[in-house]
């Protein structure tokens, strides 16, 4: 028996898929080759130290609150992606480039009509857009519908911003840097029920870091820390 | 109610069918992103946003496959994102601390727990991840197969190459058989 297929029977024998005749055939071998007894001896350490050991532990108390809090938050499930929406389709699949054409020889004769190209007008000066950074991460703290939620995303002009957003009730904020300077003063700020802030700070050393607090009226507190380490890429 | 339906449920609007989602899988994928990670509130933020970005491309979900199999790989790619970008601002030595156990909590948890978990810390990801299914998840070999898109006989021999090296790792730390 080859090494490899000797390998192949100890593990299956101790992940106990082994019919009993191969359980009977690895006990002789075990008995009269020390090879196999050595491999068996250093798989079984591992199998019995996961067996004693892996355990699972308890994910934090609030943790499913906090998800289904955030996904009231989005659109509907799947609401994202173009699969889930239903598509309607004209009875008359002819007018689907039927009437874009109509549109565009619609357009073309008033453009002729008017015999005067530069009236149309630019966009009024002084328009402008703003895409939005994706988020690097979020999170929310508290229970329910109560539940406030922060985002933090690389911000333009600033190293990160952090974007605060209340749930259903008023909460008041407190934000404690760490290897980070935020542009605005310290202390707690009030969030009205629903209300949001946009926070900006700059990273100032190897381990930024904020330790945001939020206490509701009624007392109730909640902290975690936001490790903003994803912004040194 | 079996997760298909629970599914369907969601996708016509329904988030109490996604809680049902949630209360059934959250804890083996806040455990693999644990193990992963080793860090409480990171495994917390990796869980959570696997389950919300599930939520929001839910539609993308094909129905054949198992619907855990399809969070799972979502939570490990959070995962795994995270570990990469804390890599590249931790000394390896903060790596391989448990930041997410107090003194107190880690007096408290099991010996073989914590000697396991020390060990583990030393494997690669790809290694750890196979015993995390197995062992942690309680996972078959063919359900490995699928969350992780290798075949069966790659993951027997990435499990058995996992756990001899787990048995090395231990024999250097005293453990002995």
């Amino acid at each position: 028996m080859n090494p490899d297929a000797i390998d192949d029977l100890i593990q299956t024998v101790l992940d106990g898929d082994a019919s009993p005749s191969d359980v009977t055939r690895l006990e002789q071998m075990i008995a009269t080759d020390p090879f196999v007894r050595q491999r068996h001896a250093e798989l079984q350490l591992a199998f019995a130290a996961l067996a004693q050991g892996a355990k699972l532990e308890d994910p934090p108390a609030d943790l499913s609150a906090n998800i289904l809090a955030e996904i009231r938050r989005q659109q509907p499930a799947g609401a994202r992606t173009a699969a889930a929406r239903p598509v309607s389709r004209p009875a008359f699949s002819w007018l689907r480039i039927a009437l874009p054409l109509a549109a565009c020889a619609a357009a073309a004769v008033v453009l002729l009509w008017s015999g005067r190209p530069n009236t149309i007008r630019p966009a009024a000066e002084g328009t402008t857009g703003t895409i939005a950074a994706a988020p690097l991460g979020s999170l929310t703290l508290g229970p329910g519908d109560e539940a406030a939620s922060i985002r933090w995303r690389k911000a333009d002009g600033a190293t990160f911003a952090l974007d605060l957003e209340a749930g259903t009730s008023a909460v008041s904020v407190t934000i404690e840097p760490q290897d980070v300077r935020l542009e605005s003063p310290a202390g707690a700020r009030a969030l009205a029920p629903g209300a949001t802030e946009t926070i900006l700070g700059t990273v100032t050393g190897e381990q930024p870091s904020v330790r945001v607090t939020l206490t509701w009226a009624d007392g109730r507190s909640a902290t975690r820390e936001v490790k903003l380490s994803g912004l040194l890429r | 109610m079996d997760d298909e339906r629970l599914v369907q449920r969601c996708l016509s609007g329904d988030t109490e069918a996604f809680g049902e989602l949630v209360a059934r899988y959250e804890k083996p994928l806040f455990n693999a992103a644990l193990r992963l990670l080793r860090d409480r509130e990171e495994a917390r933020d990796a869980t959570q946003n696997a389950f919300v970005k599930a939520w929001q491309n839910l539609a993308q979900f094909d129905r054949s496959r198992r619907f855990f199999s399809w969070i799972y790989r979502i939570t490990l790619n959070e995962s795994l994102n995270r570990a990469t970008r804390r890599k590249r601002s931790e000394p390896l030595d903060d790596r391989l601390v448990d930041h997410g156990a107090s003194p107190a909590e880690l007096a408290e948890r099991n010996q073989q727990s914590a000697l396991l978990e020390r060990a583990m810390a030393r494997l690669p990801d790809a290694q750890r991840e196979v015993l995390v299914l197995r062992h942690w998840l309680d996972l078959s070999y063919d359900e490995i197969a699928e969350a992780i898109h290798l075949p069966s006989k790659t993951v027997k021999s990435r499990l058995f190459s996992a756990r001899v090296r787990l048995a090395e790792v231990l024999g250097t730390m005293g453990v002995q058989s």
